[in-house]
């Protein structure tokens, strides 16, 4: 009687197509499964205000606490040093005069303001006072 | 041929004598019968549709504008314009929280016995308001706390985020948008949400607040935006 040499090959081969066979059956019956359901889907958002101290002086110069003009990036500090230039001619004697402004969302509301001269605009919610 | 002509007289008379027994076995064979005809005999499946509601908008599952109306294969309402975390703008660190109370009713007859809130993921973008003026916070979502209550009357679990176990604790930067994102929550185990007979409702409402303790400058003029997607099924 003849025996024929074993093929492992064909045993693997054989042994893949059963698992293959086996994971088409289970998602076959997954993808065949339904039941009635009925969904709502919506957005949901945060947002945060802006707060930014603009100084305007006599001078051709205004300032901004976040160091740019209108816009630009907010950074992490706490004080905002506002350096208001003034224009040389009408008053020498403050030409690099300092406006430190302490803006700090914890305490926005009362944001301290400092200026020597010059007049000093403090922006907020879209609204301008003038001190 | 004579024989042929005969042949046929012989066919031409078994056929009519077969249709006359025909004629008299119908007529004369005869019994007692009774019969019943079922033609009102239908078939008619349920209906599950959900609606949403903050008390101002109202949504529902089929995207329709009222109870009613065609149901889709999804019956999946991806346009509803209620905002999960009120959308109030210019919030800032530690400001009084904004509350949102969300109202699901199965406006269908069939009472589900699976419910579910899937979160997406948390996005930011610059805040509508802010006039290109925004924070350089890359985790800002991390900068929001959020609480998310079960108020219904009779809910197993009364919070479904942070913990499923009693009330809510008070807001805290440990549980924020970013940790809420990606979560799932449902009714199974037993857990926080409320499945829904025909005609009940659930509440929910949902807390959120700018942390006073961590966010800072950066944090100016952003929003951030997290997808709720609530469903019930069979």
């Amino acid at each position: 009687m003849a025996r024929f040499p074993a093929r492992p090959w064909a045993h693997r081969a054989l042994g893949s197509l059963g698992l293959l066979c086996a994971l088409l059956l289970v998602l076959t019956s997954a993808a065949g499964a339904s039941a009635f359901k009925a969904v709502v889907s919506s957005n949901g958002s945060f947002s945060t205000s802006t707060l930014q101290l603009e100084g305007t002086t006599a001078g051709p110069d205004n300032c901004y606490s976040t160091g740019s003009g209108a816009g630009g990036s907010v950074t992490a500090s706490k004080h905002a040093s506002v350096y208001a230039r003034l224009a040389d001619t009408d008053r020498p004697a403050l030409q690099h005069c300092l406006v430190e402004c302490h803006h700090d969302l914890d305490i926005g509301r009362q944001a301290e303001r400092d200026f020597l001269d010059g007049e000093l605009l403090f922006v907020r919610g879209g609204g301008a006072r003038r001190f | 041929m004579r024989r042929i002509g005969g042949h046929k007289r012989a066919l031409v008379a078994s056929l009519a004598a077969v249709a006359a027994l025909g004629m008299t076995a119908s007529s004369t064979l005869g019994g007692f019968s009774a019969g019943i005809s079922n033609s009102a005999s239908t078939f008619s499946s349920a209906t599950i549709q959900l609606e949403e509601s903050n008390g101002t908008i109202t949504c529902y599952s089929t995207g329709s504008g009222g109870t009613g109306g065609p149901v889709t294969a999804t019956n999946t309402n991806t346009t509803c314009t209620i905002n999960g975390l009120v959308g109030t703008l210019d919030q800032v660190p530690g400001g009084t929280a904004l509350t949102t109370t969300l109202t699901f009713t199965n406006v269908g007859n069939h009472a589900v016995t699976v419910a579910s809130l899937v979160m997406g993921a948390c996005t930011q973008a610059t805040a509508s308001d802010a006039n290109l003026y925004v924070g350089s916070d890359t985790s800002f979502c991390n900068k929001v706390d959020v609480t998310i209550a079960n108020t219904t009357t009779g809910a197993i679990d009364k919070c479904v985020y942070p913990t499923q176990v009693a009330a809510c604790p008070a807001l805290a930067n440990a549980d924020n948008l970013s940790t809420l994102a990606a979560q799932t929550f449902t009714a199974a185990g037993p857990g926080p949400l409320s499945v829904l007979a025909p005609a009940a409702s659930a509440t929910y409402v949902v807390t959120v607040q700018l942390d006073s303790g961590v966010a800072t400058n950066i944090d100016q003029g952003l929003t951030a935006t997290v997808p709720f997607t609530w469903s019930i099924s069979q």
